[in-house]
């Protein structure tokens, strides 16, 4: 009985990093990071700049690619070291992410930027791909912004759309590169609105972000990286108000004037 | 091989040829460019649209027809005015067509270095109570110079090439003797004789970028993005005062 | 100094007729001058340092040299590359009739293969590097990024270089009438040599490219104007 339960959790780790570590030449980013993130878990992890959070979180899906240790997404692992590209391409389609710059496909219509992994990756016929990409555009409220570029929507808008062009792909895990710190003040809201409502459905997601009142209230755990590790790990209200190590303590005191 | 080195020596002999017809026309370039940038840049309608016609002109037409133009229309005007060509070197007319040709490419560049130029230093200048020509020595030419030095002598480094052209009309540069000896020894060599007039001007071009690049460098010395480069040539700009 | 108005509206004909061979020098040394491009540009890029280094010298010489320089070259080489060719492919031409054209078209294109790799290369540069990893992250191979993505915006941004390029490459076909080709500058000498008026033919000659420049110029501007729109607000 024991045995089949522990199955059961292990299935449900969809994210699964071990013994992480990357340096840039002599300065050592990541130091030996271990986690497991369950299925449907909306992981925030915080930490000063430097603390090789969002270097974590692009080793991944190998944007950056760690000079030691396993990535394992769904039980599909890939060791850092040895990876061959088609490994990292197939691990690639189980993930998606969203970026701070939000990085869309600038010859392309919002509508078109969210098509475009369905067909290429997924090669769903382009009706198809139309159908579901507009569910997904309607979703984080774009409805009216199909065929616009992105040069003509607004940081927010753009953001939307990555968002979109993330959850259309169904991927096994969304990261979010400090998704809202390219944005104006006022248009912070509405990405984190959508955010929140993509997180109720129940996608494994793990973000790197400022926003410690967004942690809290999105989160269902909370992570602390400084210099390159773990340093505290637990539910929202356990890191944030009250958090264990002094480390922790510094930096959130920092944070809240 | 054995027969590049026997044409080498006529090859070196129509160098001079080549370096005089680049340099003066280059000069001569210069002078025209600057009167052409001024009239597009001043106020004066007439000399603007002029100015532009040529400029349009000379850029979008062969050179080849310009030369074979000036070649033919050369002597024409001038036994109208009652002087005598016959005995003229066909480099003159390869010069003046070069000088036309150049002049338009040159005026772009100067034109584009004066709209680069801030504004206020002129006004400063002006307002200290210099002259028109004062401000234009001390505060435009430095300044507008330095910013087009690169681009134009890298359009000399072009031009070069288009000496090559003087062949047409019998000017014995290097290009016009290697066509001639071509025409003498027919069947023999000429593959390999236009293969090292290549290397020629390949080796000529690469001198003269390697010249430009430091004239641009001894120029650019006390601007900040040299400062510290760790550049030999420049090192010894540094420790010898500035003085090369 | 006469001119010699009647005679000179006649030219124009004769020299448009061999229009086509010019537009055929152009736009074919165009087409392999970006395909060698593209090759160059790769290589240049490659992590292979002696590839890059071969190219980069290869590019220097093939700048450095007029492009009279090279026809001449070419069309002298003809007989030899000809022969070489006719015995690896077993390629047979017509004595009487030698491909001319093509060679032209080769020295032509190789003058212009530097210039096209340098465009391809800082237009590279141009491009945001998130364009590339948000390809990565989802998972596309390097061909589909290429051509979905990157290539297209490539073009937008090579558009004003490659119209430059282009018409100055018109302008040197011109010289490929001194290697017997008879394209527009070749009829303009023939007919002036039948007519023994040469200044009137030789004029109409430069006015008749100058025309088609501006159209071209004209051409590119618009082009320019309407594949940029998506980066415009």
């Amino acid at each position: 009985m024991e045995v089949s339960q522990e199955v059961k959790n292990e299935k449900k780790i969809m994210v699964k990093l071990e013994c992480m570590h990357k340096a840039f030449g002599s300065n050592k980013v990541l130091n030996g990071v271990d986690l497991q993130i369950r299925k449907g878990e909306v992981v925030v992890i915080l930490g000063p700049s430097g603390s090789g959070k969002t270097t974590l979180l692009r080793c991944i899906n190998f944007l950056e690619r760690a000079n030691q240790g396993k990535v394992t997404v769904n039980q599909y692992t890939v060791d850092c070291k040895k990876a061959s590209n088609e490994r990292i391409r197939t691990l690639r389609t189980k993930t998606a992410m969203v970026f701070q710059q939000y990085n869309l496909f600038r010859n392309k219509t919002a509508l078109q930027n969210v098509m475009e992994g369905l067909i290429i990756v997924r090669g769903m016929k382009k009706c198809d791909a139309k159908v579901f990409s507009e569910q997904a555009l309607e979703r984080v409220g774009l409805a009216d912004k199909f065929d616009f570029y992105p040069s003509q929507l607004s940081g927010g808008q753009q953001q939307r759309v990555g968002i979109a062009r993330a959850i259309v792909m169904q991927p096994e895990v969304i990261l979010l590169d400090e998704p809202t710190s390219a944005l104006d003040p006022e248009l912070v809201g509405e990405v984190l609105g959508t955010i929140k409502e993509v997180a109720k459905s129940g996608i494994t997601m793990i973000i790197v972000t400022h926003e410690i009142a967004f942690a809290k209230e999105v989160a269902s755990r909370v992570i602390f990286m400084e210099g390159g590790v773990v340093v505290e790990d637990g539910t929202p209200e356990e890191v944030i108000n009250h958090p264990k190590e002094l480390r922790t303590k510094q930096f959130l005191s920092r944070i809240h004037s | 091989m054995k027969i590049m080195i026997e044409y080498f020596p006529y090859l070196v002999k129509a160098l001079p040829m080549t370096f005089y017809i680049l340099f003066t026309s280059v000069f001569l370039a210069l002078i025209l460019a600057l009167f052409l940038t001024w009239a597009k840049v001043g106020k004066n309608k007439i000399a603007k649209a002029f100015a532009s016609v040529y400029i349009s002109f000379m850029r979008g037409t062969p050179i080849i027809a310009q030369l074979l133009i000036v070649f033919i229309a050369v002597p024409l005007i001038m036994k109208d005015l009652g002087i005598r060509t016959n005995n003229w070197n066909n480099s003159v007319y390869a010069i003046t067509a070069f000088a036309l040709n150049e002049a338009a490419f040159f005026a772009e560049i100067f034109r584009s270095a004066y709209i680069a130029l801030d504004k206020g230093q002129i006004e400063a200048g002006q307002s200290l109570g210099m002259s028109g020509i004062q401000v234009f020595l001390r505060i435009i030419l430095p300044q507008a110079g330095a910013n087009a030095l690169p681009n134009t002598t890298n359009m000399t480094i072009e031009l070069m090439k288009n000496t090559s052209l003087g062949m047409a009309i019998g000017v014995y540069d290097i290009m016009g003797k290697a066509t001639q000896l071509a025409l003498n020894n027919y069947g023999v060599g000429q593959r390999e004789l236009f293969f090292e007039v290549s290397i020629m001007f390949w080796m000529i071009g690469l001198g003269f970028m390697f010249l430009t690049n430091r004239l641009v460098d001894y120029l650019n010395r006390g601007t900040s993005e040299h400062i510290g480069k760790n550049n030999r040539l420049f090192k010894r700009l540094q420790v010898k005062g500035g003085r090369v | 100094m006469s001119f010699d108005f009647h005679y000179a509206i006649t030219c124009i004909e004769p020299i448009l007729k061999k229009l086509p061979v010019t537009m055929k020098l152009t736009l074919w040394s165009m087409a392999i001058a970006l395909l060698g491009g593209i090759l160059f540009a790769l290589m240049k890029k490659s992590n292979n340092k002696i590839l890059a280094n071969v190219c980069r010298l290869t590019s220097s010489f093939l700048k450095g040299v007029p492009i009279l320089v090279f026809l001449y070259f070419f069309y002298y080489s003809m007989d030899d590359i000809l022969h070489a060719l006719g015995g690896t492919f077993r390629f047979e031409y017509d004595l009487r009739n030698p491909p001319k054209i093509q060679m032209a078209i080769v020295a032509l294109s190789i003058s212009y293969i530097p210039y096209m790799s340098d465009m391809l290369l800082s237009a590279l540069d141009t491009i945001p590097k998130g364009q590339f990893e948000a390809c990565y992250a989802m998972g596309f191979t390097k061909l589909q990024m290429m051509i979905r993505i990157i290539i297209p915006q490539l073009i937008v941004v090579c558009i004003p270089n490659i119209g430059n390029h282009f018409v100055n490459l018109l302008k040197a076909t011109s010289l490929a009438y001194m290697v017997t080709i008879v394209e527009m500058m070749g009829a303009a000498k023939n007919f002036a040599v039948k007519n023994q008026r040469f200044l009137e033919t030789y004029i109409m000659a430069a006015f008749v490219y100058w025309v088609i420049f501006i159209m071209f110029e004209q051409l590119f501007q618009l082009i320019e104007r309407h594949s940029g729109k998506y980066l415009k607000r």
